[in-house]
């Protein structure tokens, strides 16, 4: 993974009230980006398997991440659209929505630092 | 620091596909590696079928009529089952020498019935001994159960079960949910095969019954009073066809006489009586 | 028999509740707009926050179920794998409106802010596991005047 877990884009993003050593000139309010996946079928059974013996599910911890990757780009692209340089007081989410199906969601307020 | 309201146009977080795109494309991958699944388990449960050795299949015989006939009453001596035999006998082809051989047995149950098990042991109802007109029924119904212990249906449909119970299993372990249509279709399927095997072995014990007798006249009559018992509803006969083992009687005997006309086989003959039981 | 109360499910649940999911979508922006004027932030817990002086929390929550055509695609994504579109309308969706909820019952207060805005989301289930329950999303943050 690079330095950050968002692609590489000039938004800052913390889960700190400011960014520190910049004041906050403007902000546009929350922005939000979430995703919901499902893992196919076999990867479904060889988990139920490791259900038997226990360990790390990697296939689940991928997807999960993944998940968290695209949940956090799509937010980034709201603040770009609302002409943001940085990302403040993120905030993570992961639930159940259906059997099989998780759902990620990251939220921040969006803001101008200077 | 001041606030500046800006709306956010782009909707990013909702993937812009339509609906029926989506259900067309999620519905043929899942239906092409179903069909692709289940050919391929048919094929693999034919496959073992065929590779288990004469030794292995009596020993899975007997397991199963331990399992099915320990506690019914199965006649195994008298006058009645001698005579059944030496019928059985007379009916042999050459290929069934390679099988192994083939026990008749009479099971004292009042409804009219017939079954073949692994391992060659064939079952033979009191009600069914009791409906039959003529020898020509009786050799039928042996010669058809002969047919799918000589083509092995029932290691296939052993096979086969065992395959897709396991592939149940392996789903449950995973916690997977199908969707309801998937395991119905399957069953369709699966009804369907079993209608294939029927049909061929009505066709295998039809022409014994043409070198036997020199005719087929009379061999069908247990299924023509059959359908004398069955409703006729009409267009809803195929819905019923399409959910059962069997193919309908009145179609199994149209289907019969067509391929006899094809074959030139003889419509008419004389029956053979039963003798004094 | 089965198979035709299956394509008629099918069909009305594509037909009516497309319908409906697009209404819902014309009406969550409608009110967006009218909105937009009261910001709403995730921070505000460390803040000095001198032009407060009064504070209420406010709650905005809604419980959203899927047609029944977007649950059998459910299902089968769930075989095949990858995003589930047809959930993220409906996460969004309701995600929307329960902030607008919120937000509307903030203003109506006189809130001029919605500080530290926090969401939950969670699975609600129906009566046999077959996927087709609902979510219950909600929305809370603090409403200062």
């Amino acid at each position: 993974m690079t330095r950050s877990i968002a692609r590489e884009t000039n938004i800052t993003l913390t889960n700190l009230e400011g960014v520190p050593g910049k004041e906050i000139v403007e902000h546009y309010g929350l922005v939000q980006g979430s995703t919901i996946r499902a893992k196919h079928v076999g990867k479904d059974i060889l988990a139920g398997f490791k259900n038997i013996v226990g360990g790390e599910l990697k296939a689940y911890t991928e997807l999960l991440q993944e998940s968290r990757q695209e949940a956090v780009n799509r937010m980034l692209m709201q603040a770009e659209q609302l002409g943001a340089n940085a990302v403040v007081n993120v905030r993570f989410a992961t639930s159940s929505v259906a059997p099989g199906a998780a759902e990620l969601f990251a939220y921040g307020t969006a803001v101008k630092v200077q | 620091m001041k606030y500046t309201p800006r709306e956010i146009v782009d909707e990013v977080n909702v993937t812009p596909v339509h609906p029926l795109v989506n259900f067309g494309y999620l519905l043929g991958t899942v239906a092409a590696a179903g069909i692709a699944l289940y050919v391929g388990l048919g094929v693999a449960a034919a496959q073992i079928a065929t590779r288990i050795g004469p030794n292995a299949e009596v020993r899975v015989g007997e397991v199963v009529f331990e399992g099915l006939f320990s506690e019914a009453d199965v006649i195994q001596e008298g006058s009645q089952v001698k005579y059944l035999r030496s019928l059985a006998e007379s009916l042999h082809t050459d290929a069934l020498a390679q099988r192994p051989e083939p026990q008749i047995y009479i099971l004292d149950e009042p409804i009219p019935n017939a079954m073949v098990i692994p391992g060659g042991h064939i079952f033979v109802t009191t009600g069914l001994l009791a409906d039959i007109e003529t020898e020509n029924e009786l050799a039928f119904v042996l010669a058809h159960e002969l047919g799918h212990h000589e083509n092995r249906d029932t290691l296939r449909s052993l096979g086969r079960t065992l395959v897709f119970l396991s592939l149940n299993s392996f789903l449950a372990i995973g916690g997977v949910q199908l969707p309801p249509m998937l395991t119905g279709s399957v069953s369709l399927a699966d009804l369907h095969y079993s209608r294939d095997q029927e049909q061929k072995a009505d066709v295998y014990a039809l022409e014994i019954m043409q070198e036997r007798y020199g005719h087929i006249d009379y061999s069908l009559d247990f299924f023509e009073r059959l359908t004398e018992y069955e409703l006729d509803l009409g267009v809803a006969n195929q819905l019923i066809e399409w959910q059962s083992t069997h193919p309908l009687t009145e179609s199994r005997i149209e289907h019969l006489e067509a391929i006899a006309v094809r074959r030139g086989w003889a419509l008419e003959g004389e029956p053979t009586a039963l003798p004094d039981q | 028999m089965d198979i035709l109360i299956f394509l008629t499910l099918l069909g009305v649940g594509y037909f009516i509740g497309n319908r409906r999911e697009r209404k819902h979508y014309e009406d969550i922006k409608r009110r967006e707009k009218s909105t937009l004027h009261i910001p709403i932030m995730s921070w505000g817990a460390k803040q000095d926050l001198p032009y407060a002086h009064e504070a209420e929390l406010f709650v905005g929550s809604v419980v959203v179920a899927n047609d029944y055509f977007k649950t059998i695609s459910a299902a089968l994504r769930n075989l095949v794998g990858g995003r589930v579109t047809v959930y993220e309308t409906l996460i969004d969706r309701g995600r929307r409106e329960a902030m607008l909820r919120m937000k509307e019952s903030a203003i109506e207060w006189g809130a001029s802010q919605v500080l530290n805005v926090r969401f939950e989301t969670s699975n609600i289930a129906g009566q046999g596991q077959s996927g087709a329950g609902a979510v219950e999303i909600m929305a809370y943050g603090t409403g200062i005047r």
